[in-house]
């Protein structure tokens, strides 16, 4: 088994970091996207029921199938200012959790321009910790692409478990990895729940 | 009398009587083996003989202008279509050298005409418009000969080659035959492959690949099991001694019988003339010999040689009997209308009338697909029920925990929690995949409890937390995140749901947004169906939007039902409280 993990590993971490690749770029496109959004409707009164109801909606498409939606009728290769790009999984991913992200960022960036005219800075702040609440959640979620063939952290778990010819050693693959998960982000979480705690302390 | 034979039997005397005797045997097995080999000649002699005469016949008819043979005959320059890509049958080599079984048998053909051979290239989306539209005068291209297809194309029987689908895995694996198959595997299929639909309507997890490329990778890297493809696929992989140590066939299905194909008019004369050649061909041994340098499998061939080189498959006359040669496969057989096909077609003409879009709605238009439809609707109704109900289930027992007197169970939510909270919904549906199709059969049900159970897991260990937080902070225990404070509600059971219930809510709808993923693990819910059933299709827009639509307004269903359930139960208990 031991020889057998310092195969899986590296091969894991690389997943992990295509994980955290997803979630960065969808992230940034939901921040590019979102913000914008929040300003407008903060802005203009008129546009507050239209923007409400697309948020609504993007909030309601599913990721897993807003990415198969992409994945099948997105061309292949898509050409923009002289650049190619090769429309691949992970973009389709990418795109799909960007969806999510861009109602996630236009509704938490929405509260923190209230907050913000309200002149609440400490609960305005807490848009950053929201950033990065939905970064992690992304990251959990971007697991989601194994299923069209991203190499991300579940898929090679996933690919190593059925090359494994007994049921034990696949149970105990994933419960190792589950582990690492369970290392990483509950460590993250533990963090941010501080950060929020602080600011909310800070806010009173 | 028998005494005297026995006590004579071993007499030196005698030998000269059995050796006359094996003599007389061996004279006979030759003379049955001469017979039998002088019958196959005398069926392809006659078979040729016909062709030949044909041949003659149509030389003399140059100023028929409608007649393909005739023309063929009369430029000295037969036109046959052949694949470029095809491996061991027609491609291109490093030169731009068309090499295979398909294009050896062409120039065969050219020859026996007195021809030269001028090579057609085609593929599979082109080959019957091209034959039709007398761009070739033959076509011999890796082709089916389907019930479908004779419309548009003159087949030739005896059929030159046939193929078979195979399931393609790992040397060492038992699987062999649907039923093993059906154990949770994963099955690589090629994209718009006719047999698709033969492992969905088997709940069998697929994957489509693009490329033949695509889909050799995902078995060498893991990714599937098994994949699926024609014998003839696999002819180069499985010749490599590297590659068939690793993999092999592990069972066949749906044999299809390859046709030779001349164009539909004036394509008459050229198709007898072709099914006497073929005839002559499989009884004397041309097709198989044509076959050996290329390694195709072969086993085709032997049976037809077999069959054209008894007498009763040729006639006196050199025709092939009806009775000795194969059916076309009628792929349309189980192609039933279904009761939606003239909904779909009636949709199909107004968008076509209203807005110019072309859609095919194919997969609602037959029996079987449409009832898988209906069947992957059903289950995506029943895994949004059931993500919810465990989701629930969950969130109060992992709330019951966490509240326990006993440390122990209380350290126990605490520790389910973080798993729960802290591992992706993803792997925790494989991890009950694995553990599921581990422990017992894995049919669409045990797929659909599996992910029933893990959705639920994951969202309830969130809504649990919410619900202990909200009892907490009601018992005095401290400021709810959401702002709620004990005091003015009560602290009972209504009280807490009241404080908790903006969180469940966001839980309860993230199990609804989640219920497609379990399409991962093999439930055959709407999105896994729509995506198995378009592996055949390549106009998938219309599929696609349909299916956005539909679980988005799923989830819209879901959230108007709980803001239902808030009014009528949460507000009202609170104001009750």
């Amino acid at each position: 088994m031991s020889g057998y993990l310092a195969a899986f590993l590296p091969e894991l971490f690389d997943g992990f970091l295509i994980n955290l690749w997803v979630a960065f770029s969808a992230v940034a496109i939901g921040l590019v996207f979102g913000l914008p959004l929040a300003l407008i409707r903060d802005r203009l009164a008129w546009t507050e029921v239209p923007i409400r109801l697309s948020i609504r909606v993007m909030q309601a498409a599913p990721v897993y199938v807003i990415m198969f939606f992409l994945l099948n009728l997105i061309p292949t290769r898509i050409s923009f200012l002289g650049w190619t790009i090769a429309a691949t999984g992970l973009a389709a991913l990418i795109l799909a959790q960007a969806v999510n992200m861009v109602a996630y960022m236009e509704e938490n960036g929405l509260q923190a321009l209230r907050h913000l005219r309200r002149r609440e800075m400490a609960q305005a702040i807490l848009f950053v910790p929201n950033v990065m609440r939905g970064f992690i959640v992304v990251v959990m979620s971007s697991g989601l692409g194994a299923a069209i063939g991203v190499s991300e952290a579940v898929g090679v778990t996933l690919r190593h478990a059925q090359r494994l010819p007994d049921l034990g050693d696949r149970v105990v693959l994933f419960l190792l990895v589950i582990g690492f998960f369970v290392s990483v982000f509950g460590t993250a979480n533990a963090l941010l729940r501080r950060v929020i705690r602080r600011l909310a302390a800070r806010g009173r | 009398m028998f005494r005297f034979l026995r006590s004579a039997a071993p007499a030196r005397s005698d030998r000269p009587h059995h050796r006359f005797s094996a003599l007389l045997f061996v004279l006979g097995f030759l003379g049955i083996l001469l017979s039998v080999q002088t019958a196959a000649h005398a069926d392809a002699t006659a078979a040729l003989t016909r062709a030949r005469d044909m041949t003659a016949e149509a030389k003399a008819d140059c100023a028929t202008g409608t007649d393909v043979l005739a023309r063929i005959l009369c430029d000295g320059v037969l036109r046959v279509g052949l694949r470029t890509d095809y491996h061991a049958f027609s491609a291109r080599d490093a030169a731009g050298t068309l090499s295979g079984f398909e294009v050896d048998l062409a120039q065969a053909i050219a020859r026996f005409l007195g021809v030269t051979l001028m090579e057609v290239p085609v593929e599979p989306k082109n080959r019957i418009p091209i034959l039709a539209s007398r761009g070739a005068d033959l076509v011999i291209a890796t082709m089916g000969h389907t019930v479908q297809r004779e419309a548009n194309a003159g087949f030739i029987r005896p059929h030159y080659y046939g193929s078979r689908t195979v399931v393609v895995g790992p040397v060492g694996s038992p699987v062999s035959g649907w039923d093993d198959l059906r154990a949770g595997h994963s099955v690589c299929l090629p994209l718009g492959a006719s047999f698709n639909i033969l492992f969905v309507q088997r709940h069998i997890r697929i994957l489509t690949f693009d490329t033949a490329t695509a889909l050799l990778d995902a078995l060498n890297f893991g990714q599937c099991a098994f994949i699926a493809h024609d014998d003839t696929f696999f002819t180069k992989w499985l010749a490599d001694p590297a590659w068939s140590a690793r993999f092999g066939v592990k069972f066949g299905f749906s044999p299809l019988p390859w046709g030779m194909a001349v164009p539909p008019e004036g394509g008459e004369r050229f198709r007898i003339l072709l099914a006497s050649l073929s005839a002559a061909w499989h009884a004397d041994g041309t097709f198989l010999a044509l076959g050996r340098p290329h390694r195709i499998p072969s086993e085709f061939l032997e049976e037809q040689r077999a069959r054209f080189a008894t007498p009763e498959c040729v006639s006196p006359g050199g025709a092939p009997v009806a009775r000795c040669l194969l059916p076309p496969v009628n792929t349309a057989a189980t192609d039933i209308p279904s009761a939606l096909a003239p909904a779909a077609v009636a949709v199909e003409t107004a968008l076509v009338g209203w807005f110019g879009l072309t859609l095919d709605l194919g997969i609602f238009k037959s029996q079987a697909s449409a009832a898988l439809l209906i069947e992957g609707i059903g289950y995506s109704l029943a895994m949004v029920t059931g993500s919810m109900v465990t989701t629930l289930g969950f969130a109060f027992a992992f709330a019951a925990m966490a509240g326990a007197r006993f440390p122990p169970v209380r350290w126990l939510a605490a520790l389910l929690t973080e798993i729960g909270q802290s591992t992706p919904m993803p792997l925790l549906l494989f991890f009950g995949y694995i553990v599921a199709g581990g422990l017992t059969y894995y049919s669409a049900l045990v797929a659909l409890i599996t992910a029933m159970v893990m959705l639920g897991f994951y969202n309830g260990s969130y809504a649990g937390q919410a619900i202990h937080d909200a009892r907490h902070s009601l018992h005095g225990g401290g400021g709810h995140p959401s702002g709620v404070h004990a005091g003015e509600s009560g602290t009972g059971f209504r009280a807490t749901m009241a404080v908790a219930w903006t969180q469940l809510v966001a839980f309860l709808i993230n199990a609804t947004k989640g219920a497609p993923a379990a399409d991962m693990i093999g439930v055959p819910e709407f999105l896994g169906v729509i995506t198995d059933l378009t592996a055949h299709t390549r106009d998938r827009f219309a599929l696609y939007v349909i299916l956005l639509v539909f679980y988005t307004a799923i989830v819209l269903a879901a959230i108007s039902l709980l803001m239902a359930v808030e009014r009528r139960f949460i507000h009202r208990s609170g104001q009750q409280a």
